[in-house]
């Protein structure tokens, strides 16, 4: 299929499933509710449709828009299927510092939660740009974000172990387990100046992605400030990982996912398939979130429990077709 | 007598001799505990068995400290262990306290708790003629049949709009559509108040309503145990009605 026909269709997708966001949701409202909610600002229906579904499907199609993009920078970058921000431990960083916020009571503090997610994603994002910048081989990178996922996810083992109440635990696990239910446009906005800053330098490393699907000796040779550009993807997916995390919790496999859906039915480079993986994360989050609404549940199913249950055999059957591919 | 965690220590704070305390858990004195003020100067102990063991006591509290290996253990060696139970009315509440008062061989105290309790509740009958009211959390919690918050409600003279069974996340749309004439609110006062913020708590619909409709707030203190305490909710909750 052609890169821009695949745009077309998923972004005609994120526009549907925008619309079935303020359509469908816990309470079926008439059409005389809906009717009530485009003509009367202030009346409950006008607050269920525009107070409640719009900022919350805005967040599920942003959130899910900007871990596609992360996962397939981080993919092009590492030149490995399996690599995404999960896996290098930024989301496990960024969930580290939202748990030791809550544990230590610091959400009083408007905003303090989703400033100590971005802030320890950015943190383990530093730590990557230096080991990117040092070491050009993927594999390291991948090893060292291994280990860096493995510590960090004891870290927030600790926050468990020592938290005060049984109540701020369960607040940690509730965050952890990622949802975008009940965000207000403050949650959205908040983090819109972070997923911009990574969004320009996922656009800028666009490049580099490119030369190195050339091997990392031509594209040394190219005359690109590799370096800086390396440097700039591990950057920008920092950034967007740790923003949506931020305001959703950790929300796993939707950057490992969407690159992978988009390759499967086109062809095209690393820096090709960015825009196509913002566009399949959001429609990824999207459709996950609304079937969250309407799963008819006593407890609204959490998003990251269902990307994982849906991402973790996809993830399996990745593994599956490169062994195959590995044996020749 | 050792408690294990902060809503055993109520029951042991209020029913046994303070000589004969030798543990009472880390939370004993927090600003959420109930007679914090009684538990000062006590001394307080990890739950875990050598911890336990080593205060010597005869009879270990717990509602949900401990696990089922420490229990085991601790009676293996011949200590009473006794457990009291998630409350859903003001029955369940005089069990918890008479069970414990036994275990304590404290039955009198336990009596009189109760008879206490029970004139708090005489007094607080019918005090709200039936407002039709909502329990509310900061983290977007609430409560409905079936549960010691909805028993604390009707005893106020309440009616509890929510309908499902237990505790349940509070709906933001059915909120919007159908709102609560009152919200009772619970646990606002606490350091979870705080840490609830980022979650349903902070939502513009949620704060609004607690803005403009909430007439009672509740301390997580008089909610978190199945204990006497909750008698003096209700009593808090009547006066509210009084005051309106």
């Amino acid at each position: 299929m052609r890169s821009l026909t695949l745009n077309l269709l998923l972004a005609i997708g994120v526009v549907a499933l925008g619309l079935a966001g303020l359509l469908l949701g816990e309470t079926r409202l008439t059409f005389d509710q809906f009717s009530e909610a485009l003509s009367n600002p202030g009346s409950g229906p006008y607050q269920v449709v525009f107070d409640i579904r719009l900022p919350r499907t805005v967040a599920a199609l942003v959130v899910g828009a900007a871990l596609g993009l992360a996962g397939a920078v981080m993919q092009g970058l590492l030149r490995n299927p399996l690599a995404d921000p999960g896996v290098l431990g930024v989301s496990g960083g960024a969930g580290l510092g939202a748990a030791l916020a809550i544990s230590l009571g610091l959400a009083i503090f408007p905003g303090a939660i989703e400033l100590a997610a971005l802030g320890a994603a950015l943190a383990v994002g530093l730590v990557l740009t230096w080991l990117a910048a040092r070491f050009r081989e993927p594999e390291i990178l991948i090893l060292f974000g291994v280990a860096l996922s493995a510590f960090l996810g004891a870290m927030t083992s600790l926050v468990f172990n020592f938290s005060p109440s049984p109540v701020a635990l369960s607040e940690v696990f509730s965050w952890l387990l990622g949802s975008v239910a009940n965000r207000d446009w403050d949650d959205i906005t908040r983090q819109l100046p972070a997923m911009g800053a990574g969004v320009v330098l996922c656009a800028y490393a666009a490049r580099g992605l490119v030369m190195l699907t050339l091997g990392e000796e031509a594209a040394s040779m190219s005359g690109l400030p590799m370096t800086r550009l390396r440097a700039a993807a591990v950057a920008g997916a920092s950034l967007l990982t740790g923003a949506s995390v931020a305001m959703a919790g950790i929300v796993g496999f939707v950057g490992l996912a969407a690159p992978h859906l988009v390759r499967a039915v086109t062809w095209g480079g690393p820096g090709r398939i960015l825009l196509p993986s913002a566009l399949a994360g959001a429609v990824l989050l999207g459709g996950a979130d609304i079937a969250a609404r309407i799963i008819p549940t006593d407890n609204e199913l959490k998003l990251g429990v269902m990307t994982a249950l849906v991402g973790a055999p996809l993830f399996a059957l990745i593994a599956w077709r490169a062994a195959r591919n590995w044996r020749g | 007598m050792l408690s294990l965690d902060q809503c055993a220590d109520q029951f042991v704070l209020a029913l046994s001799p303070r000589e004969a305390i030798v543990g009472l858990s880390t939370r004993a004195d927090d600003a959420d505990s109930r007679l914090r003020g009684v538990a000062v100067g006590l001394p307080k102990r990890r739950v875990d068995l050598e911890s336990a063991l080593a205060a010597r006591p005869q009879v270990v509290v717990r509602y949900w400290g401990g696990d089922p290996r420490l229990i085991n253990a601790l009676e293996t060696r011949g200590v009473r262990v006794v457990t009291v139970t998630e409350a859903r009315n003001f029955s369940d509440v005089r069990a918890n306290v008479r069970l414990v008062a036994a275990a304590l061989d404290r039955r009198a105290t336990g009596e009189l708790l109760i008879n206490r309790m029970d004139q708090r509740l005489i007094r607080a009958a019918g005090a709200w003629g039936g407002t039709r009211a909502l329990y509310l959390t900061p983290g977007g919690a609430t409560a409905g049949p079936g549960t010691l918050v909805d028993a604390i409600l009707r005893a106020a003279g309440m009616t509890n709009v929510e309908t499902r069974r237990g505790y349940q996340t509070v709906s933001l749309e059915q909120m919007a559509l159908a709102r609560p004439p009152a919200l009772v609110l619970g646990f606002f006062d606490t350091f979870q108040a705080g840490g609830d913020s980022w979650g349903i708590g902070g939502h513009r619909i949620l704060r609004t309503a607690v803005r403009e409709r909430a007439v009672a707030s509740l301390p997580g203190s008089m909610l978190g145990c199945p204990d006497a305490s909750s008698a003096e909710a209700v009593e808090r909750l009547a006066a509210k009605a009084v005051h309106r």
